[in-house]
C-alpha cells in the first residue's frame, strides 16, 4: 500500500533488509497509518462498512489529520492521502474565511478582499 | 494597497500554523475537494494564502460558482464571465482540467477567448456543456490542442479546419447533442490513434457510422443512424448501442445476405458487455440470421437486449446471441412496447427446433422488464428457465396494467436449476 516502502523493498537486496528507515514519521502516527493499511488490506469488510470505518478513522483533531496527511504523503499511500485531504476540505467547506482562520489558528489574516 | 497587520500578531515571529506550512501539492489536493469559489476564497485567509489556490490543476466552473439569487440573467452572465477571467488570469502552473457547465452560459466570444487561453496552457481535459440555445461552434484553436486526453462537449457544433489531423493524445471522447459533418466525423475518429473510450449521444450531420479505432475499448452510442460498421476494433470490450429510429425494415436489401448481426459481431471478437437498445436489435436481425456464428462470443459475460416479442426475427437474433455466448452470466431482457398495435405474428415461433440442439447455458442472473404475459414472452421465459441449469436469480418486472395471470403463468414453469429464485417486482 505504501509506495515508499514498496520502492525501498525493491531497491535494497532482500537479505540486507532488517529495517526500513521512516525517519519523518512519529511512532503514534505510524501506528495509525498501519491500522489504516491493515484494515484496507484485510478485505473482510464490505465497501459500505469500510467507508463508515474511514469516516470514524478520520474523525480526529486537525493536528492529527495534518500529521496523517504528511505521513501519507511521505509514505506515498494515495488512498489515505485522499481520505485525509477530503476530511480537511470538509472542515473548510461552508465556513467564512474568519471561521477557517479561527479553526486552524491562522494568524495574520489579510484584509485584502478578493473580488469574488 | 496597504495590508494591515492584526493587532495580536506580535506573534509574527512565532511558529506558523501547521496548515499554512503544508507542502503545495497537498494544499492543492485539499483545495481540489472544494468548489472553485471556496478554493479561491482561501486567498483571504492570510498573506501566505493569497495565491495558494492559484496552482489548482482542475478548474471547474459550474452552478456552484455563483449563488443563485434572483438576479437577472445579464447580471449572472457578467458575474460568471468576470470570475472565469479573474481565475484564468491569476492562475499559475499547468491546468490539467477545465470544465465549464453553467445554465446561464455566456455569449460566444468569451468562451472562444478562454478556449484559446487554455490551448496555450496546455489543458488535458476539456469539458464544455452548453445547456441551452443553439449549438455552440467550437473555435478552431481547440483543434490544435494536442495535449488533450479527454474531450467532452454538449450541444456543440464541430467544424474542424482542413489542417486538422486528429488529436494525437486523445484517449476519451464524449460528444452529446452535437452537429458534425460525415467526413469530419470519420476523420476525427480514425485520426485519434490512442482513443480508448467513445461516447456519442444524439448527433446530427452524419448517418453512417464507420468506426475505425484500433485501441477502442468502450463504445456507447445512442442516436439516429442508417448503418454502423466497425473496422480494426479488436480491443472493444464494452459496447452499448441504441438506435432511436424505427426504420421500415427493407427486407429486400439484405435478402439472402448474412445478417447485420454476423457482420457486427465479427468485428468484436473480445466483447465482454453488450447492450442492444431501442431498435438496434431490429437492425441486427435484418438479413438471414444464422443458428451458429462463425466464432462464438467467448468473452461475453453480460448482455442486455431491448426486444419486440412480436417480431420473430428479433427473437431469432436474440437466440442466436444466447446460443453463441457460452460464458454469458448476466442477461437483461427489456420488452419494447410498440406504438402501433402489431398484427399477431403469422406463425408462432418454432421452439421445438430451437430446443433440439440447445447448448448448456451458464446464465446465473436474469432480469426481465416490461412484459405483459403474451404468448411469445411466456415462451421465451419458459425457455430460459428450462435451459439455465445454474440460474440463481430471475427478476421479472411487469409492464403497467398487467393482470395477475402473468404471475400464475410464471409459477407454472419448470426450472432446470433447483437454486433458481424467481422474484416478481410490482
Amino acid at each position: 500500500m505504501s509506495k515508499t516502502v514498496k520502492d525501498a523493498i525493491e531497491t535494497i537486496p532482500t537479505d540486507e533488509i532488517n529495517s526500513i528507515s521512516l525517519s519523518l514519521v512519529r511512532s503514534e502516527i505510524l501506528t495509525k497509518v498501519i491500522e489504516y493499511c491493515k484494515k484496507h488490506n484485510s478485505a473482510q469488510m464490505s465497501d459500505v462498512d469500510l467507508m463508515d470505518w474511514d469516516v470514524e478513522f478520520a474523525n480526529v483533531h486537525y493536528t492529527t489529520l495534518f500529521d496523517l496527511v504528511l505521513s501519507a504523503n511521505y509514505m506515498n499511500i494515495n488512498c489515505l492521502l485522499d481520505l485525509v485531504c477530503g476530511k480537511i476540505a470538509d472542515m473548510i467547506k461552508g465556513k467564512t474565511p474568519g471561521e477557517i482562520a479561527k479553526l486552524f489558528d491562522i494568524k495574520d489574516v489579510s484584509t485584502y478582499e478578493e473580488d469574488n | 494597497m496597504r495590508r494591515e497587520q492584526s493587532q495580536s500578531s506580535c506573534m509574527t515571529d512565532a511558529e506558523p500554523d501547521i496548515i499554512s506550512s503544508l507542502p503545495g501539492h497537498i494544499i492543492d489536493h485539499i483545495l481540489s475537494h472544494l468548489s472553485i469559489k471556496e478554493a479561491v476564497r482561501t486567498s483571504v485567509l492570510s498573506t501566505k494564502w493569497r495565491y495558494k489556490w492559484a496552482t489548482l490543476p482542475n478548474l471547474v466552473f459550474d452552478s456552484q460558482c455563483i449563488s443563485e439569487t434572483s438576479e437577472d440573467l445579464l447580471d449572472i452572465k457578467s458575474k460568471l464571465s468576470r470570475i472565469i477571467d479573474h481565475v484564468l488570469l491569476l492562475h499559475s502552473g499547468p491546468i490539467r482540467k477545465f470544465k465549464l457547465s453553467h445554465r446561464e452560459l455566456i455569449g460566444v466570444t468569451d468562451i472562444d477567448r478562454w478556449t484559446l487561453h487554455l490551448t496555450r496552457r496546455p489543458v488535458k481535459e476539456f469539458v464544455l456543456e452548453i445547456w441551452k440555445g443553439q449549438r455552440y461552434k467550437i473555435p478552431t484553436c481547440l483543434f490544435s490542442c494536442q495535449g488533450l486526453h479527454h474531450l467532452e462537449l454538449f450541444n456543440c457544433w464541430l467544424k474542424p479546419p482542413s489542417t486538422f489531423h486528429g488529436f494525437r493524445n486523445l484517449k476519451s471522447l464524449d460528444l452529446q447533442h452535437v452537429t458534425l459533418a460525415q467526413d469530419a466525423f470519420e476523420n476525427l475518429i480514425s485520426s485519434c490513434p490512442l482513443l480508448e473510450r467513445l461516447t456519442l449521444m444524439n448527433f446530427d450531420g452524419f448517418n453512417h457510422l464507420n468506426i475505425r479505432s484500433p485501441n477502442l475499448q468502450f463504445f456507447d452510442i445512442g442516436g439516429k443512424f442508417d448503418d454502423i460498421s466497425f473496422e480494426n476494433t479488436s480491443q472493444l470490450a464494452v459496447v452499448s448501442i441504441g438506435l432511436y429510429v424505427n426504420f421500415e425494415s427493407n427486407q429486400s436489401r439484405l435478402h439472402g445476405h448474412s445478417s447485420n448481426l454476423v457482420e457486427f459481431l465479427i468485428c468484436l471478437p473480445r466483447i465482454q458487455r453488450l447492450e442492444i437498445q431501442s431498435y438496434f436489435l431490429k437492425y441486427l436481425a435484418m438479413g438471414v440470421v444464422p443458428v451458429k456464428l462463425p466464432t462464438p462470443c467467448i468473452d461475453l459475460s453480460y448482455l442486455s437486449i431491448r426486444i419486440n416479442f412480436n417480431d420473430s426475427k428479433e427473437i431469432s437474433a436474440a437466440l442466436c446471441l444466447l446460443r453463441n455466448s457460452p460464458n454469458l452470466r448476466e442477461l437483461e431482457i427489456l420488452a419494447r412496447p410498440e406504438e402501433q398495435p402489431v398484427p399477431i405474428a403469422h406463425h408462432t415461433y418454432c421452439w421445438e427446433e430451437v430446443c433440439l440442439s440447445w447448448p448448456v447455458m451458464r446464465v446465473q442472473h436474469v432480469r426481465i422488464d416490461g412484459i405483459s404475459g403474451i404468448k411469445p414472452e411466456l415462451d421465451f421465459v419458459n425457455f430460459l428457465l428450462q435451459y439455465s441449469p445454474v440460474l440463481e436469480k430471475m427478476a421479472v418486472k411487469p409492464a403497467l396494467n398487467t393482470g395477475p395471470e402473468l404471475v400464475k403463468d410464471l409459477l407454472r414453469f419448470r426450472r432446470a436449476s433447483t437454486r433458481a429464485e424467481v422474484t416478481y417486482l410490482d
